[in-house]
């Protein structure tokens, strides 16, 4: 019987696989899904990895699957753990390659009036003033010294430096830098890959995207996050480009050495962890934070470069402010009630958002009374939603929510018998100016490839774990 | 002839099947591979020598690849061709033949995985699956 067959229904949004259903499994897996989205999870191996997931010593409460889980590797892609922070574990594979990935929301005071005539000329400015693509080698130069001080200060560096202002910072998660960073943590390597990439896009399913607010569902959360109907926002989402990758790669070639030291063994390589507190434990999280701040920094060095593109097309009288800037790809240190008590933990967040609820000393004051805002992606050319963190997630996710659409189709098949000409043209047609450095990055990300993003919102909203603020749709996209 | 890997379908990375009459070769057709969805081709003549440890030939492999991909990524030295010289389950060495010139980049890989990282031998031919982060 497979995984999929042993799912029991706790809820209407909820379904178990309890613990007992597999060899290994220290705890339960619950999947955040509705019946339909539940059907194409079952057809990829997430949920056997999420049982995978609960097989790590020290996890605390269950191995959560969020409605836009799909297959990664090691951990599945939606997939939230917590470790406790004493006698767990931390594992790179449940925070990824790329560390702080994430999504950023500016909203400009303009509308879609004014900048649908003039799409065409925006993206095209966005396109040279942001590099984008393979490789890409970017306009910000910065010494060894610099780097490390990016490594350390994350996008308040880069605001201090004439990048941006001060107020972005200050509109990001963790203020847009973790603290317990350590430039030492992060290879010269790492340094080497990470130094001429600040302020770039990257590729893959990397993409800045200008969008119009098309629905408000709550006005009052919409009112505080700046935003309403008809008024154009940007959305960055991009991550730490090579220096994160290379700061995975080289704790994961250490890790397998560290598991025998500790006795650790796990189902899938790509899952090696070793315990929190343990040197490979403190060294690798004091890299991830020096990635993850390196990744704030990225995406308010992509802010500045947009904020220039806008000043070409539509002159200095336009503002482009910050809403906020979340990461889900990551592993934090979080008090979360478990059980009646409260509990030191370190949440794994792969492809998954912190949704912390109003009252949250963690949520920006002015957004204090809302809960903490939410950007979720769909796929190029369909919608994507702010969210607001609710009560719901601190109860039953550790302040965590979905991510994305999540992939339905891997993209080798998203390319199989499909134009690159047409693709453009339907989304021509549908309003959608696309530019792409390659015609591979066009094809991979087609709406298709993905879930419907409106049906992974449904199933966070229904649950209480974030609800729904606005729906934005996007005329312009910007890919790598 | 028949090219020494293939891909294979994940719904959100790139995997590749790759094969070799031997070991090394094995090694030296997955570089290939990896090299090859990357970057378009490109030549040079200058040599590099590379010298990794592993636990295994699975993690000698990743370590491998991830030392191709660090040096196509950062473009002081790309290497185009791979002659795996000594090589045990903890212990290669390769002489890397490549250049610095720009060449047009057909994929960004971030990373290589170990998930379901697989390198095994049958009749006396090799064959090892591979999983890229994308």
């Amino acid at each position: 019987m497979s995984l999929a067959e042993r799912l029991e229904q706790i809820g209407e949004y909820r379904w178990r696989i309890p613990r007992d259903q597999r060899l290994g499994m220290r705890t339960d897996v619950v999947v955040y899904a509705s019946k339909e989205i539940l059907a194409h999870i079952a057809k990829d191996k997430s949920l056997e990895q999420a049982a995978n997931v609960a097989t790590l010593p020290g996890i605390v409460g269950s191995s959560l699957a969020m409605p836009d889980i799909h297959q990664g590797y090691g951990f599945p892609i939606g997939g939230v753990a917590a470790t406790d922070c004493e006698h767990g574990v931390v594992s790179p594979g449940g925070v990824g390659f790329d560390i702080n990935c994430g999504v950023r929301l500016v909203r400009l005071n303009l509308g879609r009036a004014e900048v649908q005539p003039r799409v065409r000329d925006l993206v095209e400015a966005i396109f040279h003033a942001v590099p984008c693509g393979t490789g890409g080698k970017g306009h910000i130069d910065i010494n060894s010294k610099q780097l490390e001080q990016v490594l350390v200060e994350g996008a308040r560096w880069m605001t201090r430096n004439g990048y941006g202002l001060e107020r972005d910072a200050e509109c990001a998660e963790a203020g847009g830098a973790l603290p317990g960073a350590d430039p030492e943590a992060v290879s010269e390597r790492a340094k080497e890959r990470g130094r001429p990439q600040i302020g770039t896009l990257g590729s893959g399913n990397h993409f800045l995207e200008i969008q119009y607010v098309q629905q408000v569902a709550d006005k009052e959360a919409a009112t505080a996050f700046g935003i309403s109907e008809g008024q154009i926002v940007v959305l960055i989402h991009s991550g730490s480009r090579g220096l994160g990758h290379q700061v995975c790669t080289d704790y994961l070639q250490q890790m397998g050495a560290a598991m025998k030291k500790y006795n650790i063994a796990v189902p899938d390589r790509q899952l090696a962890c070793v315990p929190v507190q343990s040197p490979e434990g403190k060294s690798y999280l004091a890299g991830m934070r020096a990635a993850a701040n390196f990744a704030w920094a990225n995406r308010q060095g992509i802010t500045h470069f947009l904020r220039q593109a806008i000043v070409k097309v539509f002159g200095k009288g336009v503002q482009a402010s910050v809403i906020y800037d979340v990461c889900h790809n990551i592993a934090k240190q979080e008090s979360h009630l478990v059980e009646g008590r409260s509990r030191d933990v370190l949440v794994h967040r792969k492809g998954a958002t912190r949704a912390f609820p109003a009252g949250h000393r963690e949520v920006p004051q002015a957004y204090r009374n809302i809960g903490q805002p939410v950007f979720i992606p769909g796929s190029m050319g369909t919608a994507s939603w702010v969210l607001a963190g609710q009560p719901g997630a601190m109860e039953e996710t550790f302040g965590t929510t979905c991510h994305g659409a999540g992939r339905l189709l891997s993209r080798t098949a998203a390319q199989k018998g499909r134009d690159y000409r047409s693709v453009l043209r339907g989304l021509e047609e549908a309003g959608i100016h696309v530019r792409s450095e390659t015609k591979a990055g066009i094809l991979e990300e087609i709406p298709e490839a993905y879930k419907d993003v409106d049906a992974v919102v449904e199933v966070v909203h229904c649950a209480g774990i974030a609800r729904k603020v606005a729906r934005l749709v996007p005329i312009g996209v910007i890919k790598g | 002839m028949e090219e020494p890997f293939e891909i294979l379908e994940h719904t959100a990375d790139v995997g590749f099947r790759v094969r070799g009459g031997s070991v090394a070769e094995l090694f030296e057709n997955a570089a290939r591979a990896l090299a090859s969805f990357t970057l378009e081709d490109g030549g040079g003549a200058a040599v590099r020598v590379v010298e990794l440890r592993g636990e295994d030939y699975e993690s000698l492999l990743v370590n491998w690849l991830s030392e191709v991909l660090y040096l196509l990524d950062t473009g002081q030295f790309k290497p185009r061709q791979f002659q795996v010289e000594s090589i045990r389950p903890d212990h290669l060495r390769a002489r890397l033949t490549g250049g610095a010139g720009p060449a047009q980049w057909r994929l960004i890989v971030k990373a290589v995985t170990y998930h379901q990282i697989e390198v095994k031998e049958k009749s006396g031919r090799w064959e090892a699956t591979v999983y890229l982060d994308v």
